[in-house]
């Protein structure tokens, strides 16, 4: 009795560990197709002393070799493991990250560094839209957004302002200023892998993860 | 041998044989089997046809009970299945207490109890019942005791009175022992039900929990009780005859139509379909009291099909079918030009989707915001929008310009005042817009009258001879730059009543925004003239002046005044002039008008009716030269002239419809058409088709008739002005138009774009006060300093404003009178708290916000209204209202909302008070303009 025990015991413990063993990660990089253009200046014409002179428009960056930043890769189908919370915040007058990426009912946490008044206003038709204001008084805005969408954020106060909060039930990442990107943990099998940028639309690629990394690489071109 | 009788005509030739038998054997017991087998298959047949035949309800019923028995089954299978899901635990567990609680009554401590209470009532019973003879007994010694007193004196009666006495000393000794017994029977009841009591709670909730399925059950019960009978309404007056007397109406149609008032049917197949929308129309137009017939025409006391539908010749109400049905709102309905109907519910969203109708409502917010109401308004869900459209179309295409219909009396001429046009077009351009209108305005309402050549050229000729001259003001036109000018054709809101299609074409994103805008639109035709070609028409300097001042070339004109500059009207000339270069036509110009050539003209005119939309010098007392259309729908067909149209199908329908596409289509050699072709859409056609099967000539009991109540009254006013100015071409109103939008697209995708073009007047009414309203619509000023499209003075009179001004209260539900709140005052502590609040570190309120001459940083189209207008504007409870959420108030509004979460340092961090402070704060910020002289004149 005790032998059959400790058997069952040990092959749980195998399967679990060997679980991990076959999920992959799947990493890659986004590309602007032809020439970066010069990127765009924001007047910054009201709280100066707060937000600035001027800003750098974050709706298309590009880096060396045409590298795509703030561009958002999910891997469609997949289970999402996201816990824990997310936080916008922002600083400066410019939403900290330009594009925020959470999982539906996660909580998010919207700050405001700044001290001074901004608000939060999305559009979105999936979820319930808002729009509430964020004094210096109020240091935290909790929000939760119950469906997957992608959502336009901007602060009416301050009219350059603008960001994103991608709610993806999907595994998701947003590339970094090399346009690289790695989402891990992605069970074994076949995917969609889809990548969107606010200005240059969206683009669809298959891939099958295994154990270990499977490469994908996007180019988007300007539309 | 004597010879044979010549053979007798015999009676009975027709059965051989039969003459031959002796009379008294004949037999005639075949005939009486044959007439009596004739007699049970005649009565047979006759109850068969009287039940079955001759009833076919009967058929319709029970299949109606059958499907009604299936359904109710499928529900109690459905209650069943969750009860055994969902409950059957709960109530197994219910029924083991049960049993337990029932073993208790078993017990010996039971039976004692019961015992013992069994006791105890017997005692109270004996004591009480001892207590009562006690009682006779006394009332028996006390008459005693009285007839002894009258008879013997007071010594004579003390025996009596010994007796008296002594009963009334025991009955006082039995009260104590009465009052123990009964608490002894009391506590015995409370011992017992400590044992029943469970027992019967228990069982009440095992009920409760199969009450759905008991009421199913008992539902099913009914049904199979049901006797098959007809089912009728009564009305005791529904019309009136000719002599204005009462006319009765009984109405069987539910007798198969049996699902009308109950839910649940709504997919069944006819006869047996739930009435579409009946919550809202059965609710408004109970049967008790309508009937069917009233609105859906028919023979309602027939029985048969084809009968009751009165499809049947010589009924001359048959059914009104399909959309059709919309013709019978307007015996009742005639004065408002559209129906709707206000809902209020607790779900909103599933009362919509009930009633198939996609109503937006006002998304609840996310984290930080009052949840939306539990109780909402979907106000004016519109109904009979066919029936609608007709009458936009008739009164838009000016129908009523020829034709006298009821209901249709007092409107304005639909086309423009021709009295001074020679100062305004080139006899070039009136000789090839009277030769083919489509050709100049495709989407215009001018229809075609199939001039020829020389009808043209007379008509041209008496409008230029007889037009009075007129100088427009002595200003020059010229110097204008077109670039400016499209600018501002396209920001100042021209664009909600003209279009420009052929500029657009060059222009997809432009041509885009049109065809959304028409999208937007009820009826396809322009409000007013596109303007691609206006250069081909008119002459510049002319045009510079009406711009400037349409009301000083006509008086009755509905463009307002934009209150252009001289600046902006010689931009606007020059862009508009540079649209097109005006052709050279070589027609009128070359001849000169003869006096006879004048004389053939004014002839058509008259013959044709011009005046009947334009004004035209020498017609001002012409009658209408077009029957009356009043009673309509209610002509014989040999009333209806065919023509040699022999293909078409002798109905008043194919009549109708085929007049309308094609006036001319009757006409024969003898006998002329004079109706011009409007070059209608099939769409068009089918709402004016309806709206002429509602021209009737009917009686209707004035009980039935909709009496307007004061507020609606002001709707069906104010509507007449919206419609007359085309509000709607920029504001969105009673949740339609707001058709200039198109062209203020908001960047970002989402909500509806607000902050750009025009504002929505949601309960406007409700928002501000009314003498600031007045005011407004009198001589707007702006508001919103970031807008480039301009509210233009309409010049209305006091009479009109006030009318829009009670239009906008009566949509919110106000009270319909001018006059302003009163002012506050604010107690000193409260306003410093409130200018915390305001500040900087606070809700920054001026940070987006203009405060009179203070204005924001940044550029313009990131500010917000005038605080300082807000007195003298805005109410204080909507105020209040719109702080608690704007996005309640507004849909998509910038205003983000404060509160919930107002600082907690300031006014005990309570909400309430908050909102309170800000809005006196704001009823006394000082600053701004006084209202003006002409909203304290009012009417």
């Amino acid at each position: 009795m005790k032998s059959l025990a400790t058997f069952v015991f040990t092959l749980a413990v195998a399967v679990w560990m060997a679980a991990p063993a076959q999920a992959g990660t799947v990493s890659g990089s986004v590309k602007l197709q032809g020439s970066a253009p010069a990127a765009k200046k924001l007047t910054v014409n009201k709280d100066q002393q707060v937000c600035g002179k001027e800003k750098t428009s974050e709706e298309l960056v590009v880096g060396a070799g045409g590298s795509l930043r703030w561009a958002v890769v999910t891997v469609e189908g997949a289970k999402a493991t996201a816990s824990g919370k997310a936080v916008l915040d922002q600083k400066g007058c410019v939403f900290m990250p330009h594009i925020l990426v959470a999982g539906p009912k996660q909580q998010i946490d919207i700050m405001n560094s700044d001290g001074i008044l901004h608000n939060i206003h999305t559009y979105s038709t999936k979820n319930a839209a808002m729009n509430v204001a964020q004094p210096k008084f109020k240091k935290v805005i909790n929000a939760k957004f119950d469906h997957p969408e992608v959502i336009k954020v901007n602060c009416d106060v301050h009219g350059w302002m603008q960001g994103w909060i991608v709610v993806s039930d999907a595994p998701a990442a947003v590339t970094g200023a090399d346009g690289s990107f790695s989402i891990a943990n992605v069970a074994a099998g076949k995917y969609k892998v889809k990548v969107w940028h606010e200005s240059l639309g969206e683009q669809t690629k298959e891939v099958t993860v295994g154990a270990g990394e499977a490469k994908v690489t996007f180019e988007l071109a300007k539309k | 041998m004597q010879a044979p009788d010549p053979p007798r005509r015999s009676r009975w030739r027709w059965l051989p044989g039969w003459a031959t038998i002796p009379i008294e054997r004949r037999s005639y017991r075949r005939v009486f089997f044959f007439c009596s087998g004739l007699l049970t298959v005649a009565t047979l047949w006759t109850v068969i046809d009287e039940s079955l035949v001759r009833r076919p309800w009967k058929n319709f019923q029970a299949e109606f009970n059958r499907l009604e028995r299936a359904k109710a089954r499928a529900e109690l299978q459905e209650a069943q299945k969750k009860f055994a899901e969902e409950r059957r635990a709960e109530v197994q567990q219910l029924a083991a207490s049960l049993r337990q609680a029932e073993q208790a009554l078993q017990g010996a401590p039971y039976t004692a109890a019961v015992a013992a209470l069994d006791r105890a009532s017997l005692e109270l019973e004996d004591i009480t019942q001892e207590r009562q003879f006690a009682k006779s007994e006394l009332d028996e010694a006390y008459y005693f005791y009285e007839k002894a007193l009258k008879e013997r004196g007071q010594a004579g009666a003390r025996a009596e009175k010994a007796r008296v006495d002594r009963l009334e000393k025991f009955i006082a000794a039995l009260d104590p022992k009465i009052e123990a017994a009964t608490r002894r029977r009391d506590q015995g009841k409370e011992a017992v039900e400590r044992f029943t009591k469970p027992v019967n709670e228990l069982r009440d909730k095992i009920e409760q929990a199969r009450s759905e399925i008991h009421r199913l059950e008992a539902y099913l019960g009914a049904i199979d009780k049901r006797q098959l009978e007809i089912r009728q309404v009564v009305l005791r007056e529904a019309d009136r005859n000719k002599f204005e007397e009462p006319v009765m109406r009984v109405d069987r149609c539910e007798t198969c139509h049996l699902a009308i008032e109950k839910p649940g049917f709504e997919q069944a197949k006819q006869p047996f379909r739930t009435h579409p929308m009946r919550e809202a129309l059965l609710g408004l137009h109970p049967t008790n009291q309508f009937g069917c017939t009233t609105c859906h025409q028919g023979q309602g006391h027939a029985l048969g099909v084809k009968e009751a539908h009165g499809e049947v010749e010589f009924w001359e109400t048959p059914l009104l079918r399909g959309r059709f049905v919309e013709a019978g709102c307007r015996k009742c309905h005639a004065q408002e030009h559209q129906l709707n109907v206000v809902l209020t519910t607790t779900d909103g969203l599933s009362l919509a989707q009930r009633m198939d109708k996609p109503v937006k409502m006002p998304t609840p917010a996310g984290d930080g915001q009052a949840a939306a109401p539990k109780e909402m308004k979907i106000s004016l869900l519109p109904l009979a929008t066919r029936l609608t459209m007709g009458r936009e179309l008739f009164e838009r295409l000016g129908c009523h310009g020829c034709h006298a219909a009821k209901g249709f009396e007092d409107l304005e001429k639909v086309g423009p005042d021709l009295t001074r046009i020679k100062a305004k077009v080139s006899p070039e351009w009136i000789v090839r817009w009277l030769k083919d209108p489509k050709a100049y305005l495709p989407h215009g309402r001018m229809p075609n009258f199939g001039f020829s050549d020389g009808e043209v050229r007379a008509v041209a000729a008496y409008l230029l001879a007889s037009s009075q001259p007129w100088r427009p003001p002595e200003t020059s036109h010229g110097g204008g730059s077109a670039e400016r000018g499209k600018q501002l054709f396209d920001s100042l809101g021209c664009r909600a009543c003209h279009s420009l299609r052929e500029v657009d074409r060059k222009e997809p994103e432009r041509a885009q925004q049109q065809a959304e805008r028409e999208q937007r639109q009820v009826i396809r035709r322009d409000f007013a003239p596109d303007l691609s070609r206006v250069a081909t028409k008119v002459d510049p300097h002319w045009l510079y002046a009406w711009i400037r001042n349409p009301k000083g070339y006509n008086l009755r004109t509905a463009m307002p005044n934009l209150r252009l500059s001289e600046q902006e009207a010689r931009d606007l000339v020059a862009f508009l002039m540079s649209l097109a270069s005006p052709a050279a036509v070589p027609a009128l110009a070359a001849e000169p008008a003869s006096p006879d050539l004048v004389k053939q003209g004014e002839a058509i005119i008259g013959k044709r009716g011009c005046f009947g939309c334009h004004a035209i010098k020498g017609f001002e007392k012409a009658q209408r030269i077009a029957p009356e259309l009043s009673n309509f729908a209610n002509k014989r067909l040999r009333e209806l002239f065919f023509g040699h149209a022999f293909q078409i199908k002798e109905t008043w329908l194919d009549w109708t419809v085929n007049k309308l596409r094609n006036p001319q289509i009757y006409a024969t050699e003898q006998v002329a058409q004079i109706m011009p072709n409007f070059r209608l859409s099939d769409e068009e056609i089918g709402a004016l088709v309806l709206l002429l099967k509602s021209f009737k000539d009917e009686k209707v009991a004035p009980r039935l008739v909709k009496a307007l109540s004061e507020g609606e009254q002001a709707i069906v006013e104010g509507r007449r002005l919206v419609r007359r100015y085309n509000c709607t071409g920029c504001h969105i109103l009673e949740g339609g138009g707001g058709e200039v939008l198109a062209f203020y697209p908001e960047k970002a995708f989402g909500p509806p774009p607000l902050h750009l073009g025009p504002p929505p007047l949601l309960s406007e009414g409700e928002k501000v006060q009314a003498d600031w309203l007045f005011s407004f619509l009198k001589g707007p000023s702006p508001i919103r300093p970031w807008l480039t499209v301009r509210m233009p003075t309409f010049q209305l009179t006091d009479e009109e404003t006030s009318r829009l001004v009670q239009y906008f209260l009566a949509l919110s539900d106000m009270p319909l009178k001018l006059e302003s709140p009163e002012s506050m005052t604010m107690a000193a502590e409260t306003k410093r708290a409130a200018e915390v609040l305001v500040s900087k570190d606070y809700f920054n309120c001026f940070t987006c916000h203009v405060q009179g001459q203070k204005k924001p940083e940044g550029p313009p189209e990131g500010w917000a209204p005038d605080l300082v207008l807000a007195k003298t504007r805005l109410r204080p409870e909507w105020i209040a209202r719109w702080l608690q959420n704007p996005q309640l108030v507004q849909p998509g509004t910038k205003m983000p909302s404060f509160f919930p979460g107002g600082p907690s340092d300031i006014l005990g961090g309570n909400d309430q008070r908050q909102i309170t402070a800000l809005t006196e704060y704001l009823m006394t910020l000082p600053g701004g303009a006084q209202p003006t002289a002409v909203a304290r004149r009012r009417r």
